[in-house]
């Protein structure tokens, strides 16, 4: 009797079990299967008209006809994207948030001298799609022409020439390891703040100071409102800008090991790194629609038409790059040039 | 300055499609309901409404949020005048009249006039933005700090002009507002005031905080009251008045004019914007006026020259956002991004090569004015019920709608806190008989004014001479403020020099 009881016990248990297994499994299946099941938010580290949000719109759409749901574009400007950084760590790792910003050298300076909460090791980049280079430009009408024109006036008359430019940027950075190449330094310009990109290329249109450093990907739109002056990359950039870059001009000056030629900002789409290990089927879904957008002929033709970029990089690629460049950011003689202090 | 074949070609493609007509009286609806309620501003509605444009073609959807934009900028006049707490910074100065005159039981008379002035007004910019869209474009982003600098501390007059009596205690209060307003990260990336609480390095959030402080302040006046108008009579909404109103508007033309004609120029500048415009036009129609007492107790010309110059101020910020594709404000990098859901990159390249559609959107804008005259006083027949609604129901109705609104600008509990927190500020204020509005106004202008004094001081090479003499523009800016800081002495000398007879004669 015991024993049958036992046996039949266990066969209930059993068969209980398995029950539930299927039960659970088709479970799981349906939750993957209704990923998402609500409208997404893609949250902007940066104010409405700026290229981040630009693309972030464009690209809203696009994701939103891959995964069947709305994604609502949220704007969460500040404190150098800090605000909308700490906003995405507030949310939870769900896969229904995700965040557009400019992570280099953004995250880097939250990170190492603003006391943010995160580290950048705590966004997983699901692509980054923007690798914009520094460049020095002035208006069409300003008083330079080239980039030897401006630097003769800088050295004939040091703290007479005006530089517009973002203090914590890139691009300060670039500026500074420039003029102290050739033998100047950033305290022979008159250096103008600005609170961001935007508004550094608004200032070199209208010939507000007389040269600007910022992003090149911005200017391409006002390129017949400006004159290029010099590129900040290892390599001429003749296909879009008839300058010279930092490597030939700091050549011509003898100068033999230039320090480093930091990239411009790095943009692109970041979720919470949680949800790689947390809710795997949902980053692979969301990482999938990312490379079906990328290689989707109408999104790269939409990004185009706005000098935007959307090449396929891949999350793996992406984290490499991001801590790579965090890393070469990160020396303290770089930091320091966008210290306030 | 016309382009004639593109204008022919504009009148074309407004009539090329019935969808361009059929979305106008929904998105002036729209935008009169959003800017109407404390908190919810007009950008916001075209935020949300954005996604509704993808369904839409091209120029129906642009029609469709600049339709919005249109009743948002009159609405942000409605609970102004109704209850004295501004849903938008930009109608901040239509309470100093407006309210005064919904107490005194004019209500329907305050909301014709302001009313008949958006209308004029927007009417105003959008004609001067046909005929200069592109050269004033070119212009106004060439004002750099400098000049940007002398329209700030014009704004700031502003203060002086609501210390009234005493003028120590407006000054006070306009200080501080000043200081709130630099509290955050600066433009040379130093962060002062936050207290480590994060969401202030943006700068205190300014609708919430003005939503607050004018929120305590009015209700405390309210205080033993019933109603918002004690006379029973005059509660009722009534038509004739509202007309009588809005045709007051036309007695003084020029008076308008001179308010439209600087919320043109102001809302053009990139980063500006109407509540600077609106601020400076009240601030100058009361200088100059013979009577300068008689404003903020419900002079009616007090609501003129606020309205008119932040409903211009529609047609100014469009001009660089057209002619250059830059942005000046939150409501036109709406506009550009529905630009770019339908493919349209704007940028000189479009107003060079596209002459034909945006004489279309200045057109199409023309009509719009034309149908809020309309579907303003049917809004208004409503909306002037509000001051038949006892207090006891209203004040936490007000309350509720304005932490709901000040949530959504924040995003978190943000908005709410400093909502609360801000109250009571402006209940202490009002408590001790300090100015709420010109701490407001500092509030509005502090990180403006430090903005630019911090990039003039960088350009000139820590304030050297002679860059200043190298400016024409920052000169005769200059040479304008002190003239027009001058002109109530000025006028006054004139007065007794040639006497009292002279001067009657002459008018």
């Amino acid at each position: 009797m015991n024993r049958t009881a036992t046996i039949s016990f266990s066969f209930k248990a059993a068969l209980a079990s398995t029950l539930g297994g299927i039960l659970l499994t088709a479970g799981a299946t349906t939750a993957l299967a209704d990923y998402p099941e609500r409208p997404l938010t893609m949250v902007v580290a940066a104010g409405p008209g700026g290229s981040n949000d630009r693309a972030a719109r464009v690209m809203s759409n696009f994701l939103a006809e891959e995964l069947g749901q709305p994604v609502n574009v949220v704007n969460r400007p500040g404190g150098g994207n800090l605000l909308g950084h700490e906003y995405l760590r507030q949310q939870a790792a769900d896969g229904y948030t995700l965040l557009r910003t400019t992570a280099i050298p953004y995250m880097t300076i939250n990170q190492e001298l603003q006391g943010a909460s995160f580290t950048i090791e705590d966004f997983q980049p699901l692509n980054l799609v923007d690798i914009d280079t520094s460049m020095i430009a002035s208006s069409t009408r300003g008083d330079y022409d080239s980039i030897d024109d401006l630097i003769a006036a800088i050295s004939d008359n040091p703290g007479s020439v005006s530089m517009g430019v973002q203090p914590t940027s890139s691009d300060m950075i670039n500026a500074t390891l420039f003029l102290e190449a050739i033998g100047l330094s950033v305290d022979d310009v008159r250096v103008v703040t600005f609170d961001g990109g935007g508004d550094v290329r608004t200032g070199v249109a209208g010939n507000q100071f007389d040269f600007g450093v910022v992003g090149e990907a911005g200017l391409r739109q006002m390129s017949s409102e400006i004159e290029p002056l010099m590129t900040f990359s290892r390599e001429p950039m003749s296909d879009v800008w008839d300058a010279p870059h930092v490597l030939e001009v700091v050549d011509q000056h003898g100068v033999e090991d230039y320090p480093h030629v930091l990239s411009g900002s790095i943009r692109g789409y970041f979720v919470h790194y949680e949800l790689m290990e947390e809710e795997p089927e949902r980053y692979a879904r969301l990482v999938e629609a990312f490379e079906n957008i990328a290689n989707n002929p109408e999104a790269i033709e939409a990004h185009h038409e706005q000098d935007l970029t959307i090449d396929w990089m891949g999350p793996e690629a992406s984290r490499e790059m991001m801590l790579q460049e965090h890393e070469s950011l990160a020396r303290p003689e770089f930091l320091q040039i966008v210290q306030p202090d | 300055m016309l382009d004639w074949t593109a204008l022919s070609g504009a009148f074309a493609l407004l009539g090329s499609d019935i969808n361009i007509w059929l979305v106008i009286i929904p998105g002036l609806i729209i935008g009169l309901v959003a800017g109407s309620i404390a908190g919810l501003s007009n950008s916001m509605a075209m935020a949300l409404c954005l996604p509704l444009t993808l369904y839409m073609d091209f120029l129906p959807a642009v029609m469709f949020l600049t339709a919005i934009f249109t009743g948002g900028g009159f609405g942000g006049a409605v609970t102004s005048i109704l209850m004295g707490i501004p849903g938008t910074t930009s109608a901040v100065a239509t309470t100093f009249d407006g309210y005064p005159m919904t107490r005194q039981g004019l209500h329907n008379e305050a909301m014709g006039l302001a009313l008949m002035s958006s209308v004029i007004a927007v009417f105003i910019g959008y004609i001067l933005l046909m005929f200069v869209v592109a050269p004033l474009g070119a212009w106004v982003i060439g004002l750099g700090p400098g000049e940007m600098l002398m329209i700030a501390i014009w704004g700031l007059t502003m203060i002086a002009a609501l210390g009234g009596k005493d003028l120590t205690r407006g000054l006070i209060a306009g200080g501080f507002g000043l200081m709130l307003g630099t509290v955050g990260m600066n433009t040379s990336g130093y962060t002062r005031g936050t207290m480590d609480i994060p969401f202030l390095l943006d700068g205190i959030p300014v609708v919430p905080a003005m939503m607050g402080m004018f929120a305590a302040s009015q209700l405390l006046s309210l205080v033993g009251n019933q109603f918002i108008i004690s006379d029973e009579g005059a509660r009722r909404a009534d038509f004739r008045r509202v007309f009588a109103g809005a045709k007051q508007v036309l007695k003084v033309p020029f008076f308008h004019l001179r308010g439209s004609l600087i919320g043109v120029f102001v809302g053009a500048i990139p980063g500006v914007g109407s509540s600077v415009g609106n601020l400076i036009a009240y601030a100058q129609a009361k200088r100059t006026d013979d009577d300068p007492e008689s404003y903020g107790k419900g002079n009616p010309k007090g609501v003129i020259a606020a309205e008119s110059a932040n409903s211009s101020s529609e047609g100014g910020s469009m001009v660089t956002m057209l002619a250059l594709g830059i942005p000046g404000g939150a409501g036109t990098a709406m506009l550009l991004a529905a630009f770019t859901m339908h493919n349209v990159t704007g940028g000189p390249q479009f107003i060079n090569n596209n002459m034909d559609i945006v004489y279309t959107i200045i057109l199409g804008n023309l009509a719009q004015v034309v149908l809020l005259l309309g579907v303003g006083m049917v809004f208004l027949a409503v909306a002037g019920n509000i001051v038949r609604v006892p207090l006891t129901i209203l004040i936490p109705s007000v309350m509720v709608l304005a932490i709901l609104g000040s949530y959504a600008i924040t995003g978190d509990v943000a908005g709410p806190i400093t909502l609360f927190v801000f109250a009571a500020l402006g209940w202490l204020m009002k408590r001790y008989k300090y100015p709420v509005a010109a701490a407001v106004v500092g509030l509005l202008l502090g990180r403006m004014v430090e903005t630019q004094l911090i990039r003039t001081y960088q350009l000139s090479g820590g304030m050297e001479l002679q860059y200043f003499l190298e400016r024409p523009i920052i000169i005769t800016f200059f040479i304008l403020l002190v003239l027009s800081l001058l002109q109530p002495l000025i006028t006054r000398q004139i007065k007794q020099r040639w006497g009292r007879k002279n001067l009657k004669a002459g008018v």
